[in-house]
């Protein structure tokens, strides 16, 4: 917009005032955007001021100085009133009004300043409208600057403080989170961090979510990486900044994901249905309509690459109802659980890539599978430890007594229990049938171990960690140390006697996942290894792969999963 | 209306009026608080820089679609906040001049002076630019904006910037000045020290973040060059004073050094210099002077001057490794101590008494023990010191030339005397108590706990089955103690013995009940009374008798009888009668006891017994028919038939004969004892010599045995190693029993080979074989 | 005397002194400081040039009322929490009154430093914004619109992001 545009404008509204009023005030009230005096224009602006300055305008008796105007109010007004402002000749904006009985009984209207055509909330400083809006959620900031001009520069995407506390409102503020995180994590965060843009961060989530809830499928695949990885990353900043009605701590992170959870249409098929590769083959756009078509986009067929955000975030999110009811996506994840091939001494017989890092789909898979298998057991026990609300940590810092001696909060009551195929199936499975047709697993059901409980305790005692079967020798973080412990392992039920565990855990390569062994000793010999993930941040439960500790060629293996006594739900046995 | 002198009142949104009528009211506060501050001049200031900073500013207008500048919610104040820097930077340059007018003291006074006024000024300042702090400041800090600080935080910039930056090095040399005066003893004006800390402290601003504050500015700028100072004084007195004085008069004077640098931080320093400054005096005063200070060491140890020692250990203590030199040196010392006591009562050779030896090496320990506690604050590695020189002289000196093990079978024969019953002397309880945990100390010491242990056990027995042992408690509590000290398994056996005594007890009683059962009064009373002792073989070091024995009729049928019971009662298992051991009474019906009618009672042992019964057949029995009747053999018999001759029970004939073939014995009827008990079973000396050599003997014995079950158990469990490794393991493995040599190991490796528990492998190395 | 020092008297704009308890009037943090930095015993008036005898009445009624409330704490305004506009009820109350009023609180309440009456004004004014439309705040707030349809369209699309929730 051009300055002869804006100056017509303003003489416009300023002869519209000055008909309406006859001596209202257009003076220097009009500073942020409607009537913007201009500098050059200051004499007029004056002169005109002269005999619009009503009672209420006192203040620009204090323009004495630069100009006539208070010889015009000397005219123009009782002479208290001038007494009254050379006796203080600093009043300011702040008297909007002057005493109010010297306003017309007419005017009582009580959104603006009678006189003038300016509102009392447009006329504010910046820094008390700041403060009004800091109040508000995005919503009604943006109504807000959808009411005039000086609105919508107010709430440009650089009004830092403004979004930032607009960003607030919606969402945990990232620093509990990034406060957490270990420290070479946290290096690697830094440029983020000084980088970080409120508008921009709340912009990309909100959008996130109206993606979710309306976009039809077709937009929604072509930004389901985005999508995906924008809602990981608000579960990855989650933390406990505030507080429920009964007091407990929330996350207002969580309670916008699970918002949207509800408010998505179909929010399974975020976890489930879209590929980073549209026109991959294993995954037709249209799938089966029916109930079977819920195998995940990453547990499809074992030759394709894999996303690993999209297995993260399945993992992460927690079993679907569709996923719950498909044979389909059972097969497919016991197709992966329970091929020879999917780990080895490469990855220390653990869900790992050769780094050391996680093979999320390996995770996804067992987790896919161990959450419908405590379905099995389900008559006596219920297990609801998954979901959003388990993957970040209870409190921040885990443990802030001890954070070196446990900062994995390992010590405690674990419960879970391991699966495992029939042994001819499993070698059926991985020798007879060739990978190009590989048996469909769907017809198999694998038996389940009871539920196990876990009682462990770290221990810095040296022979344990001399113990050759409790060093690491894939890369780990080391940013923290390397935890051991000892401990039992019970059966729930029967009263079979206890079982000698110890293991270690330690932080993967990223640094954002824990990695635990548990080597599983009885009848005077070491038996089991078992290998698994903690895949939130030093939270929630652990997924793994059990194998034989000798490592046999051909031996037995499986899925198994454990999780602190703490987030189960042990539901009574009937 | 505001005082006179103010300018007028400025326009809200005239930055250069508003400074105006501001820099004028600054600078009152600034130079002349006290008199020019009113309440108007308050508010106008205050209200100025609200209606400024609230002031619609004039910007030039935009279209609202650009997003280039800061929109509408720019807020005003940066102008004020800029003016007022340069103002501040130009009234510093002033003051900053006028500083250099003043050295010492005066100079501090300056200082002091101006830093009261100016912080003073700042916080009234920062009150007035209040509006300020709360809005533009705090917004532009919120966003990051490097350099930008409430407006006290700026005042204390601004004085580190503009004045401190060039002053400092003059204000410090004249705090140093002043310190060293109040060392040389001279009285100062400690105020001024402790307001130039503050000062440096308050300008110890966190460049990453304006609300903290960091001890940086203070460390760099007077701690530093504090530390210097006390270095280069320190160094330069000690040196002096120790070339015009004795090493102990200077330790007095380091220490009172110490403690008046230490009370010096309370007074006007800042806490947190303590530790540095502490180190700063240990080097001056401790360090550099520490080889001095040990020279004296021997000195002090050689004259037991407890007082020096104990101060030069509170020295040294202070510096890193400033106490080993004196470990070792004490270490030496007791050892040398230990020696040199026991060298004196060796003159006495083999037939030491044992309280002796016990006493000399106890007192040296007591000594030096109390030296370590008094002196050295019973600190652990002078306790380890004393430990290692203690387990020097007990294992190896003059009298264990032949051996360590003569040690653990003398402190094993005292122990011995303690707690046999013995007339001279009833140990009271608690002064058992201290003598027994007097043993713990030296045993303690001892490397040879496996000779004690077979020492301990025997003579234990021995008071066990001759119940000369003065009390259970203390046996007890001795037993505990060892246990305490070695584990179970050392006092096992001993605990064992205890245990047989009490069921020994219970069976006698036992059998006196079947008795009355199974025989009538008249057999009862004819019968011999006697006591069972049934003691397990595995756990007491007795041996069969070493003589043949054919018992005399009488014995023959009670102990029958017992033994029937007994069998009855425990199948399957086999008696030896250890005659060695047992005794009997009998009453000497043929003579009375001197003055009185009661006959006489003499004390044997069965072999006696058995001679002595021959003689209720035939008055005169000759030697012959007494080794044919006895079965006993010359070892045995003669000695104890010595003893007849030599308590006048029996009479030789030949008078004086020897006991040989041909000599024959008549009973005394003579025989006027004093006493109407009379003790004739002497143990034979002989007897004692050869059981202290055969101790010595079965200590090797088990010795072997426990290196070779040391090396199989260690080779079972590793299958697989080196020699050398399986060497140091073996010795890991028994040293707390003794120290094993290493050849000794290798021959047990030897045998262990020899017998194919072991093979040799390839390179050094051994297998186990199953 | 003892008495006389506990209060003071605040001289408005309009010239009207007002004499007030000395605890009333420090919960404005800028005269508290004033005092503590001139003494105040002087029983002068303290000059209050920015605030008219009526707003000053109703400001000192809060003021009052809130007489005993502990000091805002540094870190009131913690920036990492969700603000709530929660307020209670005496202070709902007050705030009952023209806008105009309003908005004479909020400017008294930022010139005199009271900030827990300041957060009171502003949140009531953010309630009146809360839950409505463009045009429904225009209308309370009698916002003049001085887009032109282009720009009103275009800012609308620009935010159309936060609509939905």
């Amino acid at each position: 917009m051009d300055s002869a545009l804006e100056e017509e404008a303003r003489g416009r509204a300023l002869e519209d005032s000055v008909d309406r009023a006859g001596r209202e005030c257009a003076s220097s009230f009009g500073n942020y955007g409607i009537v913007v005096p201009r500098r050059l224009g200051c004499v007029a602006t004056c002169s005109r001021g002269s005999h619009v300055l009503g009672p209420r305008c006192i203040r620009s008796t204090n323009m004495r100085a630069a100009c006539s105007v208070n010889m015009t109010c000397k005219v123009r007004y009782t002479k208290r009133t001038f007494v009254h402002a050379s006796a203080y000749p600093y009043g300011g904006r702040q008297s909007l009004c002057s005493p109010l009985d010297r306003v017309p009984p007419h005017i009582t209207t009580p959104r603006s300043c009678p006189r003038c055509t300016m509102s009392y909330l447009s006329t504010l400083a910046p820094e008390l409208l700041y403060i009004i809006l800091s109040y508000l959620p995005p919503r009604d900031v943006v109504h807000f600057a959808q009411t005039c001009r000086r609105a919508a520069q107010f709430i440009q995407p650089d009004n830092f403080a403004l979004w930032k506390s607009a960003f607030l409102h919606v969402f945990d503020h990232p620093r509990y989170a990034w406060d957490a995180l270990v420290p070479s994590v946290r290096a690697s965060n830094v440029l983020r961090e000084a980088q970080w843009d409120w508008h921009h961060e709340l912009r990309r989530r909100m959008v996130a979510f109206n993606a979710v809830c309306e976009s039809d499928r077709l937009t929604l695949l072509k930004t389901i990486e985005q999508v995906v990885k924008t809602l990981l990353d608000i579960e990855q900043t989650a933390a406990y900044t505030t507080r429920d009605t009964e007091d407990k701590p929330q996350s207002l992170n969580l309670a916008f994901l699970s918002r949207l959870q509800n408010q998505s249409p179909d929010f399974d098929s975020i976890v489930h249905d879209y590929h980073r590769d549209i026109n991959s083959v294993s995954l037709p756009l249209e799938f089966q309509a029916e109930s079977d078509r819920a195998v995940t986009r990453s547990m499809v067929g074992r030759r394709v690459a894999i996303p690993p955000w999209a297995s993260q975030f399945h993992v992460i999110h927690g079993p679907t109802k569709r996923e719950r009811d498909s044979v389909f996506s059972k097969a497919a994840a016991r197709a992966i659980v329970y091929d020879w091939n999917v780990t080895g001494s490469f990855a220390e017989y653990g869900p790992y890539d050769r780094s050391g890092g996680v093979n999320w789909q390996a995770v996804e898979a067992i987790s896919s599978l161990m959450h419908r298998i405590f379905d099995m057991p389900l008559d006596m026990y219920k297990l609801t430890s998954y979901g959003f609300p388990m993957n970040i940590p209870k409190a921040i810092p885990v443990r802030p007594d001890s954070p070196e001696q446990d900062w994995a909060g390992l010590t405690g009551i674990w419960l879970g229990t391991y699966a495992f195929l029939d042994y001819r199936a499993l070698v059926h499975f991985n020798i007879a049938h060739n990978q190009e047709y590989p048996l469909d697993l769907g017809e198999y059901e694998e038996a389940c171990g009871d539920l196990m409980h876990l009682d462990i305790k770290v221990s810095d005692d040296e022979d344990l960690k001399l113990d050759t079967r409790l060093q690491p020798s894939l890369p780990y973080c080391h940013d923290l140390p390397i935890l051991r412990f000892t401990g039992l392992s019970q059966n729930q039920t029967a009263g079979r006697p206890s079982i000698g565990v110890r293991g270690f855990v330690c932080l993967t390569p990223s640094g954002r996942e824990v990695r635990w062994r548990l080597i599983i000793r009885y009848a005077g010999e070491d038996q089991w290894q078992l290998e698994g993930l903690q895949p939130g941040v030093r939270s929630g439960a652990i997924y793994g792969l059990w194998s034989h500790i000798d490592h046999d060629d051909h031996g037995p293996t499986g899925p198994f999963f454990y999780a602190p006594a703490a987030l189960c739900d042990l539901g009574e046995t009937d | 209306m505001a005082s006179s002198n103010m300018p007028s009142f400025p326009a809200k949104n005239d930055v250069r009026a508003t400074w105006t009528y501001l820099e004028a009211g600054v600078e009152k506060i600034m130079t002349n608080l006290r008199g020019g501050m009113d309440m108007k001049t308050y508010m106008g200031l205050y209200t100025a820089i609200h209606n400024f900073c609230t002031a619609e500013k004039a910007v030039a207008g935009h279209s609202f679609a650009s997003h280039n500048n800061r929109g509408g919610a720019h807020l005003l104040g940066e102008d004020l906040y800029q003016h007022l820097i340069e103002y501040l930077k130009t009234h510093l340059a002033d003051v900053q001049t006028r500083s250099r007018e003043h050295t010492d003291e005066a100079l501090l006074t300056f200082y002091i002076k101006e830093w009261n006024r100016y912080t003073t000024a700042g916080q009234y300042n920062n009150h007035l630019f209040r509006y300020l702090n709360r809005h533009w400041v705090k917004r532009e800090m919120d966003e990051g904006k490097k350099h930008i600080y409430d407006i006290y935080t700026l005042h204390l910039v601004r004085w580190k910037e503009d004045m401190f930056t060039g002053t400092q090095e003059s204000v410090m040399r004249s705090v140093l000045k002043l310190v060293e005066k109040q060392r040389n003893g001279e009285t100062i004006e400690q105020s001024y020290i402790k307001s130039v800390v503050d000062s440096f402290v308050s300008l110890g601003m966190d460049d990453q973040d304006s609300s903290r504050t960091t001890l940086e500015v203070y460390k760099e700028h007077f701690e530093k060059p504090f530390l210097l100072a006390t270095a280069e004084y320190y160094d330069n007195e000690s040196k002096q004073f120790l070339a015009e004085n004795s090493v102990v008069e200077y330790m007095k004077k380091a220490e009172a050094r110490l403690d008046e640098e230490k009370d010096r931080v309370p007074l006007y320093l800042l806490n947190e210099i303590m530790t540095p400054l502490m180190r700063t005096c240990e080097k001056a005063l401790i360090t550099n002077h520490s080889e001095a200070l040990r020279d004296e060491f021997q000195n002090l140890l050689n004259q037991d001057k407890q007082d020096d020692l104990g101060r030069m250990y509170k020295l040294l203590a202070r510096i890193p490794e400033g106490l080993d030199p004196l470990r070792t040196k004490f270490e030496t010392h007791v050892r040398k101590a230990g020696i040199e006591a026991v060298d004196k009562i060796a003159a006495e050779g083999d037939k030491i008494e044992p309280k002796v030896y016990v006493d000399a090496l106890l007192e040296v320990h007591t000594q030096y023990q109390e030296l370590v506690n008094r002196a050295f604050n019973g600190e652990s590695e002078f306790v380890r010191s004393l430990d290692n020189a203690c387990r020097e002289f007990v294992n190896r000196n003059k009298i264990c030339k032949s051996g360590s093990n003569k040690s653990p079978e003398l402190l094993a024969k005292y122990t011995d005397t303690l707690l046999k019953k013995s007339s001279a002397k009833m140990n009271e309880e608690d002064n058992m108590e201290n003598l027994l945990s007097q043993v713990m100390t030296v045993f303690k010491y001892i490397e040879d706990k496996d000779v004690f242990q077979k020492f301990y056990s025997r003579m234990l027995a021995k008071r066990l089955v001759q119940a000369t042992s003065a009390s259970d408690d203390s046996e007890t509590t001795m037993i505990s103690k060892l246990k305490e000290a070695c584990g179970f398994e050392y006092t096992n056996k001993l605990q064992r013995m205890f245990q047989d005594m009490q069921i020994s007890k219970d069976l006698n009683s036992a059998y006196k009940d079947w008795l009355e059962k199974a025989l009538d009064e008249g057999d009862l009373k004819n019968s011999v009374d006697a006591t069972y002792h049934i003691l397990g073989t595995g756990f007491w070091p007795l041996n069969p008798p070493t003589t043949p024995f054919t018992p005399p009729q009488l014995i023959v049928q009670t102990y029958e009888r017992f033994s029937r019971f007994y069998n009855n009662k425990h199948q399957g298992r086999k008696l030896t009668w250890l005659w060695h051991l047992s005794k009997g009474e009998m009453k000497a019906n043929y003579c009375k006891v001197a003055g009185q009618k009661a006959s006489p009672t003499l004390q044997v042992s069965t072999f006696q017994m058995a001679i002595l019964l021959l003689f209720n057949d035939s008055e005169t029995v000759a030697y012959d028919e007494i080794a044919e009747a006895t079965k006993l053999d010359r070892d045995t018999l003669d000695p104890s038939i010595a003893v007849f001759i030599k308590a006048k029970v029996l009479i030789a004939e030949p008078e004086g004969a020897k006991p040989v073939s041909g000599t024959s014995y008549k009973l005394n009827y003579g025989f006027k004892p004093k006493k109407i008990k009379i003790n004739l079973n002497i143990a034979i000396k002989g007897e004692q010599k050869q059981e202290a050599e055969d101790t010595h003997k079965t200590i090797e014995e088990d010795r072997k045995l426990l290196m070779q079950s040391a090396i199989v158990r260690i080779m079972k469990s590793r299958k697989k190693m080196k020699h050398q490794q399986l060497v140091s393991e073996t010795i890991q493995q028994i040293k707390s029993r003794f120290l094993p040599r290493v050849p000794d190991i290798k021959k047990c490796i030897d045998i262990l080979l020899e017998k194919e528990y072991l093979e040799r492998l390839d390179g050094d190395e051994l297998g186990y074989l199953a | 005397m003892a008495e006389e020092a506990k209060t003071v008297t605040l001289q408005t704009s309009d010239n009207q002194n007002i004499k007030v308890d000395r605890e009333v009037a420090e919960r404005s943090i800028l005269i508290k400081n004033l005092l503590e930095d001139l003494g105040g015993e002087s029983g002068e008036e303290i000059p209050i040039p920015n605030v008219n005898e009526a707003v000053m009445k109703k400001v000192l009624e809060w003021c009052e009322h809130h007489r005993k409330d502990p000091p805002a704490s540094q870190d009131d305004d913690s920036d990492s929490r969700k603000k709530s506009t929660d307020i209670d009820e005496w202070d709902q109350k007050f705030m009952q009154v023209d806008q105009e009023m309003l908005f004479e609180i909020i400017l008294a309440a930022n010139y005199l430093d009271i900030k827990a009456l300041l957060d009171v004004g502003c949140k009531t004014v953010a309630n009146m914004i809360k839950g409505k439309s463009p045009d429904e705040i225009r209308k309370t707030f009698n916002i003049q619109n001085d887009f032109t349809p282009e720009e009103e369209d275009q800012i609308r699309r620009e935010n159309e992001w936060a609509e939905d929730r």
